[in-house]
């Protein structure tokens, strides 16, 4: 069941992009790239579709198979008249080892896609959010910033996949989109760099470790990637045909991007920019705003609707609504000061501007996590390369799509840097495969120009790309010994996901009536009982900030918010206030449990035990009245 | 000589990133190692 579900929602995808191009009147002369082109832009039709319907409360099985379908029927639009067949490309026993290898990976990603998801932030909100959803039939809005009020236009597409094939499907799902990702790059590359070289740009990027992190699990960039795609080769055969119907589907592609998460608008900055190149700028970019407000405008109204910032909590101060309760001005700037300040190591002046990609590759800050989650070697070791070939071809720079790739990917860059968003790598995974096409395109004219330096260029690749096919083996052992070790689910989540051991005692012995506060964002998919995030930075209906001294107003709190329960990991937390409210019986124990706490998603050595307590909020205790 | 200057000092550059590059990956190395059951 899983598996024809996968398939349908990949053939709706399909055809939902073939209609779209088809109304367009966008006909890729290079099938394979059509279709990668039609699935991308499908992909995005399907999440900005069901936005639609979950907000009219049609998330039901009927509804979500009925939308498949009529994506189904737009399969016939693909195979266009004017569609020559693909090319033949020269094969030769390099071709084969690139092909094996990228297998190779392809293969892994369908291990990492047979166990239950352990990904923290899949958990906590990418899987977590489309499963509150279905169970709601419709659409809710989740008044939490960061991972609750966003855009959920990727999300979207795991509700038909959730509510039709169970989990497997889901995680088959991410797997398939992570590959249509590679493989439009793969058919985006082929005119610059042949085959070999785009066999190789398509392994780099398939093993990437930002790649390999996120790709099999719920986080969106490297499905962001196909938006990006999409959208900045539309741009480019607009700037170089002036055909407004092109700039139509890059306003659509940029739109989904935003319709994903808020750095999409960042995004929309960049390459609108490279829309402004043309001599039609004005039309162009009239149209093309039009078009990303059509495609990716609903989730930021959305916000609007119940926040009064489209942008939440951006730009609360001076939009938001003052009575959501959960979240105050006086919340915002706490939240403002202390998450976000350290989610910025980096300070943002020109020079780290520069060094920042260097920086994240040879000695990243913690908070980046651009050591185990970084941009791979290819990058630094290519860096004199990579200038040396832009000074070759510095005279023939020519409007079209390699330039609008670049050109999107360091506006995108400078952007993300100086407007201070999170400095996280990953974050930049969407457009790295651009990145990757642009510098293996400058490196292929170093080459071409001293041929001597050709077996050198093999080599460092060769280099970079075993250095990343040893962590990508790393990363996929764990996976591949669930396949064959015949460990139940159960067994597998205590074993890989940070402190899950209490789900399935709270799962039984709670219920719906009942209301947990906790702390875990991980094990939100897997819990069936309300809860709430216990985070002094995404609410303020408890004050979990310190400034509560007395413990009867914290008991006071716990009950106006309707909570019931308290999980508390290791020693009591945030303020004396709470030890006073488990002294004095407020706060009963009811179970305790022994969990694992995961350190890292690859290295099972950095895991260690530690102890999770569960207790009951007394609705009335001694000194409370 | 002068002609094996470039491919000289582009080597010397490719080894030395990589080098730099792979000295923060030790660990991991290791852990590979102990996999293999040869650290």
């Amino acid at each position: 069941m899983a598996l024809a579900v996968l398939l349908a929602q990949a053939a709706a995808c399909v055809g939902f992009g073939a209609i779209l191009l088809k109304a367009l009147r966008i006909d890729c002369a290079d099938r394979l790239n059509h279709f990668c082109l039609a699935f991308a832009a499908g992909f995005g039709v399907l999440g900005w579709g069901l936005f639609f319907l979950g907000i009219a409360g049609f998330f039901q099985p009927m509804a979500l198979g009925l939308v498949l379908a009529v994506g189904v029927t737009g399969l016939p639009l693909l195979k266009s008249p004017q569609s020559t067949a693909t090319p033949p490309l020269k094969w030769n026993t390099i071709s084969w080892v690139l092909l094996a290898l990228l297998a190779l990976v392809l293969a892994l990603d369908v291990f990492e896609a047979l166990p239950p998801p352990t990904d923290a932030d899949s958990l906590a909100y990418h899987f977590a959010a489309p499963r509150q959803f279905i169970q709601a039939g419709r659409i809710e809005f989740i008044l939490r910033p960061l991972d609750g009020a966003i855009p959920y236009l990727v999300q979207m597409t795991y509700v038909p996949v959730l509510a039709l094939g169970g989990e497997q499907a889901m995680t088959l799902w991410t797997m398939l989109s992570g590959w249509m990702a590679i493989m439009t790059l793969f058919a985006l590359a082929r005119p610059y760099l042949g085959a070999n070289g785009s066999l190789a740009v398509a392994l780099l990027t398939a093993s990437l470790p930002i790649t390999i992190y996120a790709a099999g699990t719920g986080q969106i960039e490297i499905r962001m990637a196909l938006f990006a795609m999409v959208s900045c080769w539309a741009v480019g055969q607009a700037l170089s045909a002036g055909t407004l119907r092109h700039i139509v589907l890059a306003g659509i592609g940029a739109g989904f991007y935003a319709g994903a998460k808020y750095l999409g608008l960042l995004f929309v900055a960049g390459l609108g920019l490279t829309v402004l190149l043309h001599r039609r700028w004005l039309t162009f970019s009239c149209v093309f705003a039009l078009a990303v407000i059509v495609a990716g405008g609903q989730w930021y109204a959305w916000n609007a609707v119940h926040t009064g910032d489209p942008v939440f909590p951006m730009l609360f101060p001076l939009l938001g609504r003052s009575d959501l309760g959960l979240w105050t001005l006086e919340q915002d700037a706490f939240f403002k000061s202390g998450l976000m300040e350290a989610d910025r190591p980096i300070a943002r002046t020109l020079v780290n501007l520069l060094l920042y990609p260097f920086w994240v590759t040879l000695n990243a800050p913690e908070a980046t996590e651009g050591r185990q989650v970084g941009l791979g070697p290819y990058g630094w070791v290519m860096t004199p390369f990579i200038l040396y070939g832009l000074w070759l071809v510095r005279h023939r720079i020519r409007r079209g799509p390699i330039l609008v790739y670049g050109t999107s990917c360091i506006v995108f860059f400078v952007l993300w840097f100086v407007t201070g968003s999170s400095q996280r790598v990953r974050h930049l995974l969407p457009m790295a495969p651009l990145l990757i096409l642009c510098m293996a395109v400058l490196v292929r004219q170093v080459g071409l120009r001293h041929p001597a330096l050709r077996p050198i260029l093999y080599f460092a690749l060769g280099a970079c790309l075993t250095f990343q096919l040893a962590i990508t083996g790393l990363f996929g052992v764990k996976y591949v010994r669930y396949a064959f070790a015949g460990q139940s689910d159960q067994q597998y989540l205590e074993a890989n996901l940070t402190v899950y051991a209490p789900v399935p005692w709270i799962n039984a012995n709670l219920g719906a009536d009942d209301k947990l506060f906790i702390g875990e964002r991980q094990l939100f998919y897997y819990l069936t009982v309300p809860y709430l995030f216990m985070s002094p930075h995404t609410q303020s209906a408890v004050d979990l900030r310190g400034r509560i001294d007395r413990w009867q107003d914290l008991h006071r709190q716990l009950i106006a918010t309707g909570l019931t329960h308290v999980l508390l990991r290791g020693e009591t937390p945030f303020s004396s206030a709470w030890g006073d409210l488990i002294a004095s019986s407020c706060l009963m124990p009811m179970h305790e449990f022994q969990a694992l706490q995961i350190g890292s998603r690859t290295l099972s050595a950095r895991s260690a035990e530690t102890v999770l307590r569960l207790y009951q909020v007394q609705p009335v205790c001694p000194g409370t009245g | 000589m002068t002609r094996l200057l470039p491919s000289a000092l582009a080597l010397a550059w490719v080894l030395c990133a990589l080098a730099v590059y792979a000295w923060q990956y030790l660990d991991y190395f290791n852990t590979v190692l102990r996999i293999l059951g040869v650290g």
